[in-house]
């Protein structure tokens, strides 16, 4: 009975002198630093880093806008590499951030594929771009490949697709990457 | 002593302004950055396959496979005729469309089972390899959609003939790794693009 009564009162001197301690150590880191920012930096750093990092990770970019150009998902685990990228809007085709042409009513107009199906601005611009790149190939001694990225809205009809491809064609693209949104990992 | 004087002499590197520019960076970053995975689905044009097909082995059959998209749905004919002469001769197509909650749907799973069933399952042991391949243009397909049809039908039907089912695991042998994965990459510094894992028809020809 004795020997309890002395072992609490010993536990009590002994939590209240901890509690003393903790108290003193919390007064003095609020006197002392203000404020602990270092651990939040180093986990700041690393978001950047990994952000910084996902953001360069594609060669090419396709800017999604909702009712204007929204991409069809796949389930192909294919990666992009570097090619001309024609972009195909319900409002615009768009080749390497030039507008070349507008689009009504989900159609190319007679004035811009007189012949039906060859888009004359968008031939033009491409046989540019295809001389520029002969051009710049010859300097480093490779060969012109001849590829074309497409990314197209997921509601426009199939003839305007058809309409950039055989233009494309024409002006000696010959293969084409279709533009998705990956649904599977990889 | 020395040691302490010197310590007591240091103040601490003012982090505020660092912490301010990261507190800047990273919502611009979040909200400029694409999160979403964009990949590829690589097409050639007809006349292209065409032109590679007229290179190879004269003495090898034609396999010619077709799939044309209708706003009634699948045709689909190889160069022998329809792979549904019945239903064609009837006027309907091989897979027709659904209509549900006023809809008009394509069944790409029922096209992805019809063609590995009646053209890749019965034709696979004798086009194994490459190089022994019974058709000139195994894994090759035509896609022909009409004007109106909308792209993601056809993008989704350049999956379902690409993609092998999942039945194909228990029926097919000797397949790579065993997983039913198929893509295209094209290694560093080279020209072709190589076909990686296990297609059904991954070598797609669009249009006329």
């Amino acid at each position: 009975m004795y020997n309890n009564d002395l072992r609490t009162a010993e536990e009590e001197a002994i939590a209240k002198k901890l509690a003393e301690k903790k108290a003193a150590r919390r007064n003095k880191k609020d006197e002392d630093n203000p404020l602990a920012i270092t651990s939040l930096m180093d986990a700041l750093t690393i978001i950047l880093i990994f952000l910084l990092k996902s953001y360069g990770s594609d060669p090419m970019s396709v800017p999604q806008k909702k009712n204007e150009l929204m991409i069809p998902k796949s389930t192909s685990m294919s990666n992009m590499v570097e090619s001309v990228d024609i972009q195909i809007s319900r409002t615009s085709i768009v080749v390497k951030g030039k507008k070349i042409i507008t689009i009504n009513n989900l159609s190319i107009s007679s004035q811009d594929a007189p012949n039906g199906y060859i888009i004359k601005n968008l031939k033009d611009r491409l046989d540019d771009l295809r001389n520029k790149e002969i051009e710049s190939k010859q300097i480093s001694s490779k060969k012109f490949q001849g590829e074309a990225f497409i990314a197209a809205d997921t509601k426009i009809p199939w003839k305007l697709v058809d309409q950039v491809l055989k233009t494309a064609v024409r002006a000696r693209y010959l293969r084409f990457s279709f533009a998705i949104v990956k649904t599977r990992g990889g | 002593m020395a040691k302490f004087e010197l310590e007591d002499d240091l103040e601490d590197i003012n982090l505020m302004p660092i912490m301010n520019l990261l507190c800047l960076l990273i919502p611009f970053l979040l909200l400029s950055a694409q999160f979403i995975q964009i990949g590829i689905i690589l097409v050639d044009t007809p006349r292209k396959s065409r032109v590679k097909d007229k290179k190879k082995d004269k003495d090898k059959k034609v396999m010619g496979l077709v799939i044309d998209i209708t706003q009634e749905g699948y045709y689909i004919s190889t160069k022998k005729g329809s792979v549904c002469p019945d239903r064609k001769n009837n006027g309907q197509p091989c897979i027709a469309v659904i209509h549900s909650g006023g809809e008009k749907k394509y069944r790409y799973d029922k096209l992805q089972k019809y063609l590995y069933t009646k053209l890749y399952k019965p034709n696979y042991k004798n086009n194994r390899t490459k190089k022994d391949a019974a058709f000139a243009d195994w894994g090759k397909v035509t896609i022909r959609p009409q004007d109106q049809i909308e792209y993601d039908v056809v993008v989704h039907t350049l999956d379902a003939s690409r993609e092998l089912p999942n039945e194909a695991k228990g029926d097919l042998e000797g397949l790579e790794s065993g997983s039913l994965v198929c893509s295209f990459k094209k290694p560093q510094g080279k020209k072709k693009w190589e076909l990686r894992g296990n297609c059904m028809f991954p070598l797609a020809a669009l249009g006329r």
